[in-house]
């Protein structure tokens, strides 16, 4: 028995002398044999215009060339396929010509409209230190394997950290190993808008039966749910639903599921019930290998001095690395010379100063009762509620190791408390701090609030 | 085959059908004209296999058939015939045209040998204002992206969502985006991208012929047709292939926010922004900087081949002082697809999204990236 593709040859080799160059050109180009069951031939063709041509012209020569090959065949039907599917993804990267170079672009087109994934994010670039070791070796566990080691996969740190981007490496190196699986990557809010959206329009269902039949589900910042009562509802149901056929689900927060308020206990459970890892601040070793890899991304040439000061200089967050970075960069673009490290610290200047001096008590306050989810007012109240005490010691912790105030003066702050129940406060959550990670994790998140949202 | 027809309602649809096949090349057979009699209809028809024009002209016809005749020699013979009617007569694969005082014979081909223009199935249809569908694709189509790298973004998205029809065009540095809305709603909201081809054969199609446009389609073709509203009227089908693939989201391309924004009298803007451009180097950059204090923007443009040029605007601003660089084509292309006198432009800094609205439509917006400085 021939194979299809055999099948198709003869065809061609005879109609060949039948037909004019240029027609069969035309009419025969990326046409091929489908199927050949129970006597009937399923060829493809191209285009709507190739299936008429050929089905009227075409097809009782095409069908004499196939019983003469193969006696069974009574029957030979064309159908059209897309281009689409023809050329599986094979999508070169987007060069510019020169004279484009410095045209911006919307880098949001860039994005993979179908998982939303950006392919600019992967394990390459991911620059892995003993602060985020775990997360990025669980994610690598997880795209080789998905759905059967760590389900779900929940990913937790400050902002800036790299959150999304091992959240995205994962789902692009998957793509990339099996190009057929279905993947979606999207922020928690807009998984929100648009569950809202489609209980306005009546298309819940639809909406769930689309996430449901996926391989892989990858949320961003689930800690948005909290407070979200329908949409936990209707998420919890995603997740079982996911879940009970072993698909992946990858989730991201910037707390641990227990420290997250507001959501059911249900989703917290399920939240805990897989691999739970954590980044934290990276060490001055890693800054200074990020820095490396981002400097030769952008082809910048930064002497180790300078990117040593960068990297002892900015504390938290690796987004700010980048921003000192991109600083720099403009400056050797403008003046054609590398930096050295005295231009270096002047330009960084602001950069490195500022988050010390940009804190206030009020930015403080605010922070910590965002976080705890208590009104601006409560926290100041001299009452003993559980549920204000604590926020109210990490508060008065923080004015006195961010603002250096005295404790007295954070004592009247609140309604005239002793300064002695500032110093207890401080002392309480100081020793916490060291013996409870939660806590430690706590503050540090509250911390990057404080310096994040400038 | 033998007909009689009014020569100016033969001449502007052969003239329109000439434009595609002059650019097929592979298949010699579709520069022709298909001519064919159907009823007390003469059909004429041309397509380059990714989209077929019909038109529908009532004629005279005392005896049906059909034939193909080469399409630009057609069209200039009837550019060159004064008479208002033409007696065509087929005798053995010829054509002879009648007219006052003149007789032409041309060689025509085997009709056979044409393609035939699949039959589509409509499973959605929608109705429109032609003025106003040419109208809005004349202001995104040429924001759609040559490439062939990424087929999805070199066609121009059709989204319809209830009474409202959207069409969006971009080539990832700027987009356009209008708003058409419809007398009656569709059964469903349905998306698709049309070949940028399509929307501009379609536009000079609506530029001779006025009147109701139904867009029918399905899920791999669409179709236009134009309908008079007397009998003797022309109508014309435009029937394509729609491009297979996911439309980027470009929702979130909409800066929701500006660091400023100027309102401005278009015809002055346009005027110094092209004499800033003659100074523009060779990534045609030109530098727009805001003065709120002032009340007035900057242009500053410099070659080091040509010299420089420095040019203060009055106008209405909000916000604060900064500087964009833009591709003054790029700013001159959405200048001039907005229809209103007076334009606003919203500003986001050196390397954010800035965004064109006329004044008094909200149905229209251009957005463009600038150049990085």
């Amino acid at each position: 028995m021939m194979t299809n593709e055999e099948l198709w040859q003869s065809v061609l080799a005879q109609v060949q002398f039948d037909v004019s160059r240029a027609n069969f050109a035309t009419w025969f180009k990326n046409t091929k044999v489908v199927s050949n069951k129970e006597g009937e031939v399923l060829i493809s063709v191209p285009n709507t215009f190739s299936k008429e041509w050929l089905s009227s012209k075409y097809q009782s020569l095409i069908l004499k060339v196939l019983r003469s090959c193969d006696n069974n065949i009574r029957l030979i039907s064309f159908s059209v396929e897309s281009s689409s599917t023809c050329s599986p993804k094979a999508r070169p990267q987007i060069q510019s010509d020169d004279s484009m170079d410095s045209q911006l672009q919307f880098l949001e087109l860039k994005v993979n409209p179908i998982t939303n994934l950006n392919p600019h994010y992967t394990f390459d670039n991911f620059v892995v230190g003993s602060f985020n070791e775990l997360a990025h070796a669980a994610s690598w566990a997880v795209s080789e394997k998905p759905g059967h080691v760590y389900n779900p996969l929940f990913i937790y740190g400050g902002v800036g950290l790299g959150k999304t981007h091992l959240l995205q490496a994962t789902g692009n190196k998957l793509s990339k190993l099996s190009p057929n699986i279905k993947i979606a990557y999207t922020p928690a809010e807009r998984l929100i808008s648009k569950i809202i959206e489609s209980i306005r329009n009546g298309e819940i269902e639809n909406l769930k039966k689309k996430l449901c039949c996926l391989d892989v589900l990858i949320v961003d910042d689930v800690q948005f749910f909290a407070g979200k009562e329908k949409t936990q509802e209707e998420f919890f149901y995603i997740y079982n639903t996911l879940y009970q056929n072993q698909k992946q689900i990858i989730l991201s927060s910037d707390r641990q599921p227990s420290a997250i308020p507001a959501i059911t206990e249900r989703l917290r459970s399920r939240f805990e019930g897989g691999m739970i890892a954590d980044i934290g601040c990276p060490d001055v070793e890693t800054k200074i290998a990020i820095l490396k890899n981002k400097c030769d991304e952008r082809q910048i040439n930064l002497t180790d001095d300078i990117l040593e000061f960068i990297a002892i200089n900015i504390q938290k967050n690796i987004r700010e690395l980048e921003g000192a970075l991109s600083r720099l960069a403009m400056y050797q673009r403008i003046n054609q010379k590398v930096p050295d490290i005295l231009i270096a610290k002047k330009l960084l200047k602001n950069i490195v100063v500022a988050p010390q001096k940009s804190t206030t008590f009020k930015r403080i306050v605010q922070a910590v009762s965002s976080f705890y989810e208590i009104s601006q007012d409560d926290i100041l109240l001299p009452t003993r509620r559980k549920e204000i005490v604590k926020p109210r010691q990490v508060a008065m912790f923080l004015l006195r190791s961010e603002l250096k105030e005295s404790y007295p003066s954070i004592g009247r702050r609140f309604q005239g408390k002793d300064h002695t129940t500032a110093m207890y406060a401080f002392e309480k959550i100081s020793q916490k701090m060291e013996e409870d990670q939660v806590i430690f994790n706590e503050i540090n998140t509250i911390k990057q609030k404080i310096y994040s949202e400038l | 085959m033998k007909f009689e027809i009014i020569k100016e309602n033969l001449k502007k649809a052969v003239s329109i059908c000439e434009r595609i096949t002059r650019k097929t090349l592979s298949l010699p057979v579709l520069q022709n004209v298909l001519l064919k009699t159907s009823g007390n209809f003469l059909e004429i028809t041309t397509t380059n296999l990714e989209l077929s024009i019909t038109w529908k002209i009532l004629a005279k016809i005392s005896k049906q058939g059909s034939l193909l005749l080469p399409a630009t020699f057609l069209s200039s013979i009837l550019n060159l015939t004064s008479s208002e009617k033409i007696e065509a007569t087929e005798e053995n694969k010829n054509l002879i045209l009648i007219s006052e005082n003149q007789e032409t014979q041309i060689q025509g081909h085997d009709p056979e040998e044409f393609p035939i223009i699949p039959k589509m199935e409509k499973e959605f249809i929608w109705q429109m204002d032609s003025v106003k569908l040419a109208d809005g694709l004349g202001q995104v189509v040429e924001q759609a992206a040559f490439s062939s790298i990424r087929p999805e973004i070199s066609g121009v998205l059709f989204s319809f969502q209830k009474n409202k029809l959207k069409i969006a065009a971009t080539d990832s540095f700027r987009l356009s985006e209008k708003t058409i809305f419809l007398e009656k709603s569709g059964a469903k909201d349905l998306f698709f991208i049309c070949p940028q081809q399509t929307c501009r054969e379609l536009i000079a199609v609506l530029s001779q012929e006025k009147g109701v446009v139904e867009v029918s389609a399905n899920i791999n073709q669409i179709c236009f047709e134009i309908m008079g509203d007397r009998p003797d009227q022309i109508k014309c089908f435009i029937q394509s292939r729609l491009i297979d693939g996911e439309y980027p989201k470009y929702e979130d391309i909409i800066p929701k926010q500006y660091l400023a924004k100027i309102q401005i009298n278009k015809d002055g803007f346009v005027s110094q922004i092209k004499r800033a451009g003659l100074f523009s180097g060779k990534v045609f950059d030109v530098k727009l900087s805001t003065f709120p204090n002032e009340g007035k923007i900057k242009l500053f443009s410099q070659s080091v081949d040509i010299g420089k040029n420095e040019s203060y605007l009055p106008c209405k601003i909000e916000g604060q002082e900064q500087d964009s660089v833009f591709n003054y084509k790029f700013l001159l292309d959405g200048l001039n697809n907005l229809k209103s006198s007076e334009v606003s432009l919203e500003l986001n800094g050196s390397d954010g999204p800035a965004c064109l609205k006329p004044i008094g439509d909200d149905s229209y917006f251009y957005i463009l990236m600038p150049i990085k400085q």
